[in-house]
């Protein structure tokens, strides 16, 4: 397909104003985080930040990979190569850190190597290259979430209501479970139900919006 | 029992009795913010460093606190960060 035809495509206008919100909110939460933890050094914090960094940073490479895939994948595989890897990384590091942003308090003692993360990211994005697969993302993701569920949940029975985001963060967490279960399944429902691919993308839109209610309310 | 404060409720403390005061002196400034020395040390070295706070000589050997425009803005700021905080479960 060239490049000219992909341009013009409606595929490609969806997936442009598609990556575009998501990495617009993420890069709007990461501002307003990076200003609060300018002020206030917090960790978690900082944590939230660079998950929605990190996030940003996904969805664009996530965006590349769509738009180069679609024009010079054949011709350069292992510039495709790099960025798919460099995807599988920077996603899992997104979700370390929203984890870590939840949990870090309840680390009491445990000095926090952020390093270990990133090489857990790094090591997942090898394992995804040797496997020649997205699999050990999507698994990491998903168990990211489940985790985040059980915190998440834990926290708004905590606050028994003080906090109005609190109360929607858990349910955010299980439309994101879902999600990214979806986006793993779409790579089998697709091939014989092409919209089931808006359907993932709904949920996606939904999960980040969300958030940026829950940061944009915050004044 | 009254639950311990945490880091940014201490800091927003020391900061108020330093707007409060305009200026204030250290064993002031130790009382008022109900820490241990050693705690005291550490917070004020690290409002210093952030340049929330500044050291003034006033010529006869004495240090006084003053607050700085970061330390205005942390206090300004300081229920937006609390809400993130609280609302993120961070």
């Amino acid at each position: 397909m060239s490049l000219l035809t992909f341009l013009n495509s409606q595929v490609f206008a969806t997936e442009v104003v598609y990556n575009f919100v998501i990495v617009a909110i993420c890069l709007y939460i990461s501002i307003k985080a990076h200003s609060l933890y300018e002020l206030s050094s917090h960790k978690g914090i900082k944590y939230f930040r660079n998950a929605f960094v990190f996030f940003a940073f996904g969805f664009i490479l996530r965006f590349v990979l769509n738009w180069l895939g679609g024009s010079y994948g054949i011709e350069f595989p292992w510039i495709m190569t790099a960025i798919e890897a460099l995807f599988h990384y920077t996603m899992s590091m997104s979700g370390f850190y929203l984890v870590l942003s939840l949990i870090w308090k309840r680390l009491t003692g445990v000095v926090e190597k952020e390093y270990t993360l990133h090489f857990l990211g790094v090591a997942i994005a090898i394992l995804n290259f040797i496997g020649s697969t997205d699999n050990f993302m999507f698994f990491t993701m998903l168990g990211i979430l489940a985790y985040a569920i059980i915190i998440s949940y834990g926290n708004y029975v905590e606050d028994a209501g003080r906090h109005y985001f609190l109360r929607l963060y858990y349910i955010v967490m299980v439309l994101a479970f879902v999600g990214w279960g979806a986006n793993f399944l779409a790579q089998f429902v697709i091939p014989f139900y092409p919209p089931f691919k808006w359907y993932v993308y709904l949920i996606t839109w939904t999960v980040f919006g969300s958030f940026f209610y829950g940061v944009a309310k915050i004044r | 029992m009254s639950k311990k404060r945490e880091r940014l409720e201490v800091i927003c403390d020391m900061l108020k009795s330093v707007e409060s005061q305009k200026e204030i002196g250290p064993t002031r400034l130790l009382y008022s913010s109900n820490l241990s020395p050693q705690m005291f040390r550490d917070y004020k070295e690290e409002m210093l460093e952030k340049g929330f706070l500044e050291e003034k000589d006033t010529g006869k050997g004495k240090v006084v606190f003053i607050l700085m425009v970061k330390g205005c803005s942390f206090l300004e700021k300081y229920k937006v960060i609390l809400e993130f905080v609280e609302n993120f479960g961070l």
